[in-house]
């Protein structure tokens, strides 16, 4: 039997464009202070747009899931809210397991840093622990072929093996839910044969470019 | 009330799962008082990363490396010997100039590196940030936490400094720990108010440089707190590093008066400062990703 792994009910997020969100600087929120201060309170209805709404969805468990729109329906908003990056404005949504998000590869990675410690790095930020890490160290070297390079800085790495160590690390983490948002275009043709499929998740929402 | 929460028991049982599956239920942002700090314990091994990874990466690249942290306090406490003592001749409490400056400065510097690294730490994350999920209150605390390995080397110096000097620490030194744990309450109180407020407003960065210079010069670093008129004491004894510096300097040295009503003055601060800025930076951190 399967179980629903993510559930959303009318999610729904809504931006502000215009003065508050193009200018961060206190000089300007001042001044709209001083000519609106009502709309300091209240955000303008017009200046604020709703990047999405009432979006429900069920995932059963064991499902994939693609989302597939234009530039800008909201794709990577909803990733963000079912990853918790972002808040929801209104709606809710649950989820069942341990979820791993890739929304960009190579997050938290340090140039002066090797590839051995950024593996460390990038894997706890991804949700991994220190052991699990270091259980699936050499599986994640190998994988991202770069056994002789592990420890020299990143800084130095060619953009391939840059992100062939970046996915290499996220392609180990092994969540329950694993949420993907356009990365798996990686590296070149034969090591995007090798990681084409999304490591065993129950559920996984896989963005796709239109 | 928590407005996000994960909570195995809040499950209604399923047949399957053999294990508590954690759910994650995810809402839109209300409460004030949900100050989240389990959800950092629960991740306090990215803290832990976090720290790691600021102590590596901040002597990268220079020619003598780790010797700056050594140097930047030895060289600090030179130019205050220079000019506010041998040229300022301002009062010491008996004790020899580099001894005075170099027991006020090692907590000091320790301080306004954490405070200023605690308040860029969020904007400077703003890449991460907006791309995973995790305790945002973890990076005013890494930010915090990680000047201390600095401090420790500091203060190894500084201990070997006052042994050269012939001062011999009594058992006030005991309550070290107690100062400096103020300190570090102190850069963390103000800094998640900092952080917060710079992630929305870059003004802050600006203005840090104004702030702690005013801070230093508003805290015992440079002269006795003695000198400070009577009657503005109790303005003076507001400042959480008045008491700090002070306090410092005594338990190392065993002069100068052992901080008293200050030092309560100064802890009640520091909790007013620490608990309004934990509520202050989980309000923000709702909008921080959409808005860093």
């Amino acid at each position: 039997m399967s179980t629903t792994v993510i559930t959303a009910e009318n999610l729904s997020k809504r931006y502000q464009r215009g003065m508050l969100a193009t200018s961060g600087l206190l000089r300007d929120t001042l001044a709209l202070a001083f000519r609106a201060p009502h709309r300091l309170l209240r955000p303008d209805r017009k200046e604020s747009f709703w990047a999405l709404k009432d979006i429900s969805l069920e995932v059963p468990q064991g499902e994939v899931l693609g989302l597939i729109g234009r530039n800008g329906s909201g794709k990577t908003t909803l990733l963000k809210i079912l990853s918790r990056i972002t808040r929801p404005t209104a709606g809710w949504a649950e989820i069942r397991g341990r979820v791993g998000s890739l929304l960009e590869v190579g997050t938290g990675f340090h140039p002066e840093l090797t590839g051995r410690e950024n593996t460390y790095l990038s894997g706890a930020i991804l949700g991994m622990g220190k052991r699990e890490i270091s259980r699936k160290f050499d599986e994640i070297v190998a994988f991202a072929e770069l056994e002789q390079f592990i420890d020299t800085a990143v800084k130095h790495y060619s953009s391939g093996m840059y992100v062939r160590l970046a996915f290499a690390v996220a392609a180990h983490l092994e969540p329950e839910i694993l949420l993907v948002d356009e990365v798996l275009a990686v590296g070149d043709i034969r090591f995007q044969k090798k990681s084409s499929l999304p490591p065993s998740p129950c559920a996984a929402i896989n963005l796709q470019p239109p | 009330m928590a407005s996000l929460t994960s909570n195995p028991s809040a499950v209604t049982p399923l047949p399957q799962p053999p294990l508590a599956i954690p759910v994650t239920r995810i809402e839109p942002p209300r409460g004030w008082f949900d100050l989240r700090l389990k959800e950092l314990w629960d991740y306090r091994e990215l803290l832990y990363f976090f720290v790691w990874r600021d102590v590596k990466i901040r002597y990268k690249q220079t020619a003598i490396g780790v010797l700056w942290v050594v140097l930047q306090p030895l060289l600090t406490m030179l130019v205050f010997t220079l000019f506010f003592g041998k040229l300022a001749k301002l009062p010491s409490q008996g004790l020899p100039y580099p001894v005075f400056y170099f027991a006020a400065v090692v907590p000091w510097m320790y301080f306004s590196t954490a405070l200023i690294t605690a308040t860029n730490v969020v904007v400077e994350h703003q890449r991460v940030i907006t791309k995973v999920f995790f305790p945002r209150l973890i990076l005013p605390f890494s930010a915090v936490l990680s000047g201390l390995v600095d401090f420790a080397i500091g203060f190894i110096v500084l201990l070997l400094f006052t042994f050269f000097y012939g001062i011999r620490p009594g058992p006030a030194a005991l309550l070290l720990p107690l100062f400096l744990l103020l300190a570090v309450l102190t850069a963390l109180g103000v800094g998640l108010w900092l952080s917060a407020l710079n992630a929305l407003y870059r003004d802050v960065r600006y203005l840090m440089t104004f702030l702690v210079q005013f801070w230093m010069l508003a805290s015992p670093v440079a002269y006795p707190s003695s000198m400070v008129p009577p009657k503005y004491r109790w303005l003076y004894g507001l400042n959480p590093m008045a008491g700090v510096i002070d306090g410092f300097r005594w338990a190392l040295t065993g002069r100068g008066q052992p901080p008293g009503a200050v030092l309560i003055a100064s802890s009640v601060m520091v909790c007013l400062a620490l608990f309004g800025g934990l509520l202050f930076f989980n309000r923000m951190e709702v909008s921080i990703a959409d808005r860093v």
